[in-house]
Order: C-alpha cells, then sequence, then structure tokens
C-alpha cells in the first residue's frame, strides 16, 4: 500500500509536468488549431538559460522569474517574426514550421550547453513558521513518505492552473484571447487585436512551457534531449483531455503520469512491464479517443456541410 | 456621415461590387436591399474593414476609412452586426455583451477614478440594452448557443450596442427567423434610430420590413446600385413592387 | 481533358536529362578523372538510394495525407515491418529478396488497413498524435519481442544481400554482358522499385479510386452523397500508404544491409510528414522533390564551406535544416513542387497533374472568402495539384 501511494505521487507529479506542457500546447491549438511541436525543445532551452543564470550566481528565486520574462519574450518573438508570416497557411505548413524550430532549438541548445548532463537546483527550503516549504528531503504522510520535489511540481502545477484560471475568467485580457480562440472574425468586429491576442498566447504558453522545464529538470538531468519524452507525452496528454480544454489537458498530464508509473510496476514484468509503460499508455490513450473521439473533455466538432 | 464612392471590392478574381456608392446621412435608417448573391454582405464587410476594397474610398464621419483594419473602424464609433449573428456560442449572455463593450475599455485605467468610472459607464450600457431586450436580462448567465433564434439575434445586436457606436452595420437580421420575431426586433431596430439617433445602415433580403422602417433605400443587382430613392418611392415603384416585394 | 497530342520538345529534353543523370550519372560519375564538377563519389549513390527508398514511403503518405486527408505520423512503423519482415525472411528462412520485399508490403498494407479501421474514428490533429503513438511504440515492441526481432542487436543482412546481388551481377554479367559492382546493382534495384511504385501511384491518383480520395478529404459528406463509401475508402488508402511503407521497408533492408528498432524511431515518421509538405501535398513530383530534400539538405552546410566566407560550424547543420524548413514554408506554401510549378512551366510526362490558371485563380478567390469570414487557411484548395 506504501508503495502504491508512493507510486501515485510521483505519478501524480510527472503527470503534473506533462500536464503543464499540455497546457501550453492546448493555449496554442485553442486559437490557431497548430500543433506547436517546439513546445518542449523551447522550454529546455529556456531551463538552460535559467542553468546558465544560476550558474553565474543568480539565486532561484532571482532566476525563475528572469526565466519566465525571457520565455515569454521568446514566445512573443516566435510568434510575431515565425509565426505570423505563415499564419494563413494550411495547418501542416504551420506545423511543419514549429518542427523547423524544433531542430533549430535542439541544435543550438546542444551546440551551446551540449556534453556532459547538468545537475539543476530544486527550490531552495522555505521554513514558514517552523513549517518547512519545498527544498530536499521527503515528507511523512500518513503511512507512506513523499519526496519534497515531488510535492513541489504539484503545488506549482496546480498554482499556475489556478493563476490561469482566473486570468482567463476575470481578466478583459483573458476574455479577449478565449473570444479570439472561439470566433476570430467577431473578435475583430470588437475591436480585439487578434494578431495581439495570438502573440499573448504564444508569450503564454512560452512561460508556462519554461516552468515545465524548470520543475522536471531537477527530476531527470538537464540535457538537450530531455523535454522531448515529456513532449510526447504532453501530447498524449492534451488529445486525451480534448485539445481544446485547458482542464482536460492538465487531467490528461496526470492520467498519463499516474498510469505510466503503475503500469510500470504492476503489470506482468515478461510480457509488459516497464519496458513497454509507454506502449501500453499510448494504448489506453488509443481505445479512450475510440470511445471519445475529441477526447474526454473536447467538445465534438461542428461537421461544415 | 457614411460616403461610399465607387467602390470596387472582389474575392480573388472574382468582384462582388462593381464600383458602388452610396450615402447614410446622419440620424437616418437606409436599407440595401437585393436578391443572394448581389453583394450586399459585401458592401458591409468593405465599409467594416473585414474586406479591403481593390479601389475607391469610403468615409465615416469625414474620415478615409477603405486602408484601416476591423479593428480600428470599431473603435472609431461603427459597429457591424454579421450575417448569421457571429456570437461567442460558448460564453454566457454577459460575456458577449462584455465583449461588445471591449473597444470602449481598453488600455489600462490611468486612475482608479477612470477604473470607477468604465465600471459605471458599462453598467449604463448593459442596463439600456436589457430595457430593449429585457429577455436578456432575464438569460444573462445563459450559454449564448442556447439560446433560441431570436433572442441570439437580440444578443447579436445587444452586443453591437455597448460599444456605443454612433453607426450601426446590420447583415440580414431577419435570418432564419419566425415573422413575429422578426417583426419585434424591427421595432426595436426602430426605436434604437428614433430614440438614440443612431444611424443604421440595414441590410436585408425582406424588402417590405426593412422599407417599413427606413428613410432612404438602394437596391443592389449583381454588385452594382439600380435603384436609389426614399423608401416611400422604392415602395410605390413598380420594378421593386415585382422583384422585391412580391406583388 | 485535353491530352498534348504530341510531346513537346521541352519534355523530351527534360526526359532525356534525367534518364542520363539516374541511369549513368549517379551510379557511374565517380569513374570521371577528378576534378571533373559534380562527379559523384560511391557514398552519394548509396544516398541516391536512399532518396528512392523515401521518395516511395512519401508517394505513399501522400496517398494518404495530401489526397486523403488523414493525417499520420506513425509510417515509420509501417516502413518497421516491411523492413523487418524483408530482414527475418532473409536470415532466418533464406528466402530471395524480391520476395521479401513484397512480403514485408504486403504485411505492411494489412497492417495498414487494420489500422485504417479506428483511425475511421479520429480526426485531424487525434489521428496525428494517435499515429504517432504508434511511431512511438515501434522501438519498444520491437525491442521486447526479441524472440522475433532478434532484439536490441537488430538484424544484419549484409551477408545474405551480397550473396543475392551477387547471384544477380554474375547473372546479367553472363548473360548481358553488363558488369556492374553490387552497390550499382543495389542502386539499380532501389531505383526500378521506385520508378514501379511511382507509376503506380500516377495510376492510382489518376483513377476513380484517387478522385474518390480527394473527394472525401474536400468533404467526407459531400462525398457520402454522392455515393463514395467512406469507409472503404479511407481504410483503402491507409492500406496502400502502408503498403508503399512496407515496400521502402523492404528495399531498406537492402540498401543499408541492418535494421534494428532505432533505426525505425518516431522521428523518421515525423520526417515523413515533413518530406510530404515540404515537397508538396498531393502531388507526385512533390513527393520526389521532397525526399530528395530531406537527404541533400542537411548535406548542404558542408558543401557551402567551399563558398568563400562561408563560415557555418558543422554542428549547426540541424538548425540549419530547421531554418530551410521555415522558409521554405513561409516562400513555398505549396511546397517545392508548387515551386517547380511555377518556375519552369515545363510539365515532364511524368507530372502531368494540372496547376492550371483557372485553379489557382479560384484558390485564390476562396482564400479571400475564407480570410473575410475569418476561417484559417485550411482548406482543400490549399493543395498543390
Amino acid at each position: 500500500m506504501d508503495e502504491f501511494l508512493q507510486q501515485m505521487v510521483t505519478g501524480l507529479a510527472t503527470g503534473s509536468v506533462y500536464g503543464l506542457l499540455a497546457l501550453a500546447i492546448v493555449l496554442i491549438y485553442r486559437s490557431t488549431t497548430v500543433l506547436n511541436f517546439a513546445q518542449g525543445e523551447l522550454a529546455m532551452l529556456t531551463t538552460f538559460i535559467g542553468w546558465s543564470i544560476w550558474e553565474w550566481g543568480g539565486h532561484y528565486w532571482l532566476m525563475f522569474p528572469l526565466v519566465l520574462l525571457i520565455a515569454a519574450g521568446l514566445g512573443a518573438f516566435i510568434e510575431r517574426v515565425i509565426i505570423r508570416p505563415v499564419e494563413g497557411a494550411p495547418t501542416l505548413n504551420i506545423i511543419i514550421v514549429t518542427l523547423g524550430l524544433f531542430a533549430i532549438f535542439n541544435n543550438v541548445a546542444t551546440w551551446r550547453w551540449g556534453g556532459i548532463p547538468k545537475g539543476f537546483p530544486a527550490p531552495p527550503e522555505i521554513q514558514v513558521t517552523g513549517v518547512k516549504f519545498f527544498g530536499e528531503g521527503a515528507l511523512d504522510i500518513g503511512p507512506t513518505v513523499v519526496s519534497y520535489h515531488d510535492l513541489t511540481i504539484i503545488v506549482f502545477a496546480v498554482g499556475i492552473m489556478a493563476a490561469l484560471y482566473l486570468f482567463f475568467q476575470y481578466t478583459p485580457v483573458g476574455l479577449a484571447m478565449r473570444a479570439t480562440a472561439q470566433n476570430p472574425i467577431a473578435s475583430r468586429l470588437m475591436g480585439i487585436r487578434v494578431g495581439r491576442m495570438l502573440t499573448v498566447g504564444w508569450s503564454l504558453s512560452a512561460a508556462v512551457g519554461a516552468v515545465a522545464g524548470i520543475l522536471i529538470a531537477h527530476l531527470i538531468l538537464l540535457q538537450p534531449p530531455m523535454m522531448m519524452g515529456v513532449l510526447l507525452y504532453a501530447f498524449a496528454a492534451a488529445v486525451l483531455g480534448g485539445l481544446d480544454s485547458p482542464v482536460g489537458a492538465i487531467v490528461g498530464g496526470l492520467i498519463i503520469g499516474v498510469s505510466e508509473n503503475l503500469v510500470g510496476t504492476y503489470t506482468p514484468q515478461e510480457w509488459l512491464g516497464p519496458d513497454m509503460k509507454l506502449t501500453v499508455t499510448l494504448l489506453i490513450i488509443v481505445v479512450v479517443l475510440l470511445i471519445r473521439p475529441t477526447g474526454i473533455f473536447g467538445k465534438r466538432a461542428l461537421r461544415r456541410v | 456621415m457614411l460616403k461610399l464612392r465607387e467602390v470596387v471590392a472582389a474575392y480573388g478574381p472574382i468582384i462582388a461590387l462593381h464600383g458602388v456608392s452610396l450615402e447614410v446621412p446622419e440620424g437616418s435608417v437606409v436599407a440595401v436591399l437585393g436578391a443572394n448573391g448581389a453583394g450586399k454582405s459585401t458592401a458591409l464587410r468593405a465599409i467594416s474593414g473585414l474586406l479591403r476594397p481593390k479601389s475607391g474610398s469610403i468615409e465615416f464621419e469625414g474620415q478615409r476609412i477603405d486602408r484601416r483594419s476591423a479593428e480600428e473602424i470599431v473603435s472609431m464609433g461603427m459597429s457591424h452586426i454579421p450575417e448569421g449573428r457571429q456570437l461567442f456560442s460558448d460564453m454566457t449572455v454577459l460575456e458577449n455583451l462584455r465583449l461588445g463593450a471591449y473597444s470602449r475599455f481598453t488600455g489600462l485605467a490611468r486612475s482608479i477614478g477612470e477604473f470607477r468610472r468604465r465600471g459605471q459607464d458599462f453598467e449604463a450600457a448593459l442596463k439600456q440594452v436589457f430595457e430593449y431586450f429585457p429577455i436578456l436580462a432575464e438569460r444573462r448567465s445563459q450559454i449564448a448557443g442556447t439560446l433560441s433564434g431570436g433572442e441570439q439575434q437580440m444578443l447579436a445586436i445587444a452586443r453591437g450596442l455597448m460599444g456605443n457606436p454612433r453607426l450601426l452595420l446590420l447583415d440580414e437580421p431577419s435570418m432564419g427567423l419566425a415573422p413575429i420575431v422578426t417583426r419585434e426586433i424591427f421595432e426595436i431596430i426602430h426605436a434604437i434610430n428614433r430614440t438614440q439617433g443612431v444611424t443604421i445602415l440595414l441590410v436585408e433580403q425582406n424588402a417590405n420590413l426593412a422599407l417599413e422602417i427606413a428613410h432612404y433605400g438602394y437596391v443592389l443587382e449583381t454588385g452594382r446600385i439600380a435603384l436609389a430613392d426614399t423608401s416611400e418611392n422604392l415602395r410605390k415603384s413598380e420594378a421593386v413592387q415585382r422583384s422585391y416585394l412580391g406583388q | 481533358m485535353r491530352r498534348p497530342s504530341r510531346l513537346p520538345t521541352s519534355k523530351i529534353v527534360v526526359f532525356a536529362v534525367l534518364a542520363f543523370f539516374l541511369l549513368w550519372w549517379v551510379p557511374f560519375s565517380h569513374v570521371l578523372p577528378e576534378g571533373v564538377p559534380f562527379s559523384l563519389g560511391t557514398y552519394r549513390t548509396y544516398q541516391a538510394s536512399m532518396i528512392a527508398m523515401w521518395a516511395i514511403v512519401a508517394l505513399g503518405l501522400n496517398i494518404l495525407t495530401g489526397y486523403n486527408g488523414q493525417i499520420s505520423l506513425g509510417h515509420g512503423a509501417f516502413v518497421a515491418i516491411g523492413g523487418y519482415t524483408a530482414a527475418i525472411l532473409m536470415v532466418d528462412y533464406g528466402w530471395p529478396f524480391p520476395v521479401t520485399i513484397i512480403v514485408g508490403g504486403a504485411i505492411a498494407g494489412t497492417l495498414g488497413f487494420l489500422i485504417g479501421i479506428p483511425a475511421l474514428r479520429l480526426t485531424g490533429p487525434y489521428l496525428a498524435i494517435a499515429t504517432l503513438g504508434l511511431a512511438l511504440a515501434t522501438p519498444q515492441i520491437l525491442k521486447k519481442y526479441d524472440g522475433l526481432t532478434h532484439g536490441t542487436q537488430g538484424i544484419n543482412v549484409r551477408s545474405e544481400v551480397s550473396d543475392q546481388v551477387g547471384v544477380l551481377a554474375d547473372f546479367m554479367d553472363d548473360v548481358f554482358g553488363i558488369h556492374f559492382n553490387n552497390d550499382q546493382w543495389v542502386y539499380f534495384v532501389a531505383l526500378f522499385i521506385a520508378l514501379l511504385m511511382t507509376v503506380l501511384a500516377l495510376n492510382i491518383v489518376r483513377s476513380r479510386i484517387g478522385r474518390a480520395f480527394v473527394a472525401i478529404r474536400d468533404s467526407e459528406i459531400a462525398a457520402q452523397a454522392m455515393g463514395i463509401s467512406v469507409p472503404r475508402y479511407k481504410t483503402m488508402a491507409f492500406a496502400i500508404s502502408a503498403f508503399y511503407a512496407g515496400i521502402a521497408g523492404g528495399t531498406y533492408t537492402q540498401v543499408v544491409g541492418y535494421v534494428s528498432p532505432e533505426s525505425f524511431n518516431f522521428l523518421l515518421s515525423i520526417n515523413f510528414l515533413t518530406t510530404i509538405v515540404v515537397g508538396g501535398l498531393a502531388s507526385i513530383l512533390g513527393s520526389v522533390l521532397g525526399a530528395g530534400g530531406l537527404i541533400v539538405v542537411p548535406e548542404l552546410p558542408g558543401l557551402v564551406g567551399f563558398l568563400p566566407g562561408a563560415d557555418l560550424p558543422a554542428e549547426l547543420s540541424w538548425a540549419f535544416y530547421g531554418a530551410a524548413l521555415i522558409l521554405v514554408m513561409i516562400f513555398a506554401p505549396y511546397g517545392l513542387a508548387g515551386l517547380f510549378h511555377r518556375l519552369i512551366r515545363i510539365r515532364p510526362a511524368m507530372v502531368v497533374e494540372r496547376l492550371s490558371a483557372a485553379y489557382s485563380r479560384s484558390v485564390e478567390a476562396l482564400r479571400d472568402i475564407r480570410a473575410s469570414r475569418g476561417q484559417t487557411g485550411d482548406g482543400p484548395e490549399d493543395r498543390s495539384s
């Protein structure tokens, strides 16, 4: 039972990271129907930038917001300069552009920071009235022991989701962005600058991805191929939850994180086991999609005649 | 208030408007009639900036707008209520109305005072819109896509009014609606013009209703103005009676 | 539809140049003395064989995605099936390679049909990611069930291939007096298969089947209303494209001589999609050009190094490739085939798809209508023909 709970928590932690990256993917998909294949590599790149800041002597809590800002800037730059020229093109073309970005980011990061995988810090410990937050070590919860870093990841992810929810529901810009995603023509007629909303979308998406990168870098050493596996799981999570549903992205991520762990541990090692955990997880997703072809929370697509 | 001069508009190589000129005097209701495909919606799209004219000029309150984007034109005091309503169907009535007021309240408020004033302005606009369309007040938290056809049209018009426009472009408000509902909506449109002085450019296939509330009318035929006269004269004209009034 | 009553000279010239290039220059120009520009070494012959193989996959994938509108990010799996089938049959059972290639294709095609059935439920990005899952699962499955697949170490078929090709070489030498070495014969075999598959693709695309594919892509509902059985043709498209990938896989086994689980990872599948979009969707020429681009472009930084002043570190060749992808998408939205049709108004007999003026004008018109209605440019008219 202990082990089960531990697996659950670890699963929730990695699942939160998948969910965050999936959220970044959904943010862009919602307003543009584009699958951003460069999402993971961009997160990896910004995490490396964060590492350089930290190496150079920056404190963790200086590096973190700085990386978010840089990521937001990069995201805006990419939308404005690279995506804008192809915005009216068929979706597949834009996807190829993101693949091009994938290649560029990966190559540049390898060239600049390649070689030995690097360690990445966890958020440093904070003591509030004797209660310890973040940092290293493990916490006793009931019958089981849970790592602080796993908890950190979950807390961060929840925090970001809450912040985004508030942003989209209760601010004018958030409302305008939702409107743009739903109906760009009507949005223009409301005076909303659709182009600007797209730029903000890409910025936000890059920032969310950056957080995912930072959180997971501590768990699995920082190296250029770090986010490739995460990206694939994130796509799976986004699709599982429904590509137009931010909630779906998070839920999908959590489901995948947990089931990946459980499948690895609790299936017959002979013909499944940890070697096949990716395959089994993907199989589960395909089965769900066959039942609900647009994901758990996805809306049924209208068929235009 | 609105002047079109020799406007040519096209979709790729297909010319939809062949040099259309028309005028909408301030405070009036002007109807644009014509069959399907005559170019009526194209004309509105050219005016509101969704479609850039190939040549000709469009002036609004003395300023050239034919090279401007739709987002800019909206902030100048014009509201386009498009064909098919184009509501944000997954959002609530209130959110749709909020978005209608977006152009009035963009940019960070420069002071707490301005912030409060904006809130008040918004509430005032909301109140007025609910006076015209009380049913929307009842259904303010309902998802727009679940409203009936008539209610959706009302919401579309209400949303357009939230920006306090001086010119309202209405594209086929009667489309898909039952006669009773259509009549109700046209009465409200008439009231908006009479009580608030909002200028209205109304594109309609239902010539009867349109001419009842309009002061002037233009008839478009395959991208050209075929007739232009006061609505009274148009109603009396034999040509119009035959083609559009079903007499 | 008007057909040209006689071949214009321009077409004959292009044909002749192509034939010369493919049949002599690629396999033999290395015999020319040093310093002759553009002479190709034996490594280039190998690369040309690779281009032929990837062209086969691209042709099949283009039929599925370009002509039929179903996005698959998983075709590496079918290539793997073809490749592994061929390898296992050759090494473990001693079968001759032409048969193994065909069997590989057949098995892949059958699996493609089976996968096409659940694929009917999924659309667009959902189908894409589900098929990506297939590509992801492939290396894991290949490694796990090593009783059949020889596991992580892969299967080495080089000796079997050289034996069999040697037999062919001897035969051709004795009977026709043609002396080619094994590498050259492998190249010619790959080229022959590619040509066969290209002719087959041309026929499919221009037949009722091809038209049904396009009708379904443009509007499933309208196609249904016209009496086209959507499930039948969609699964057929999957089967055909998987068959092509399987044939390519079998050919891969001959050309490379070695298959392993990592030869067929997800990057391969993603590269295939890139190939057909960059080459030109719904275009036979595009499939071939795209395959060429896939092999040639990463080489360019090396070649560029000969130009004075160009100082591109070799480690950045993939960044260069990525930048090239982006530039092509910005400046050639209909792919290389679209560029080709625009720049050179020659139409070799192999490429008779018409990008007629009327068609492109209606494309423009539809694009403007959609723009004024706020729809993204994702319609059927956005493909090159």
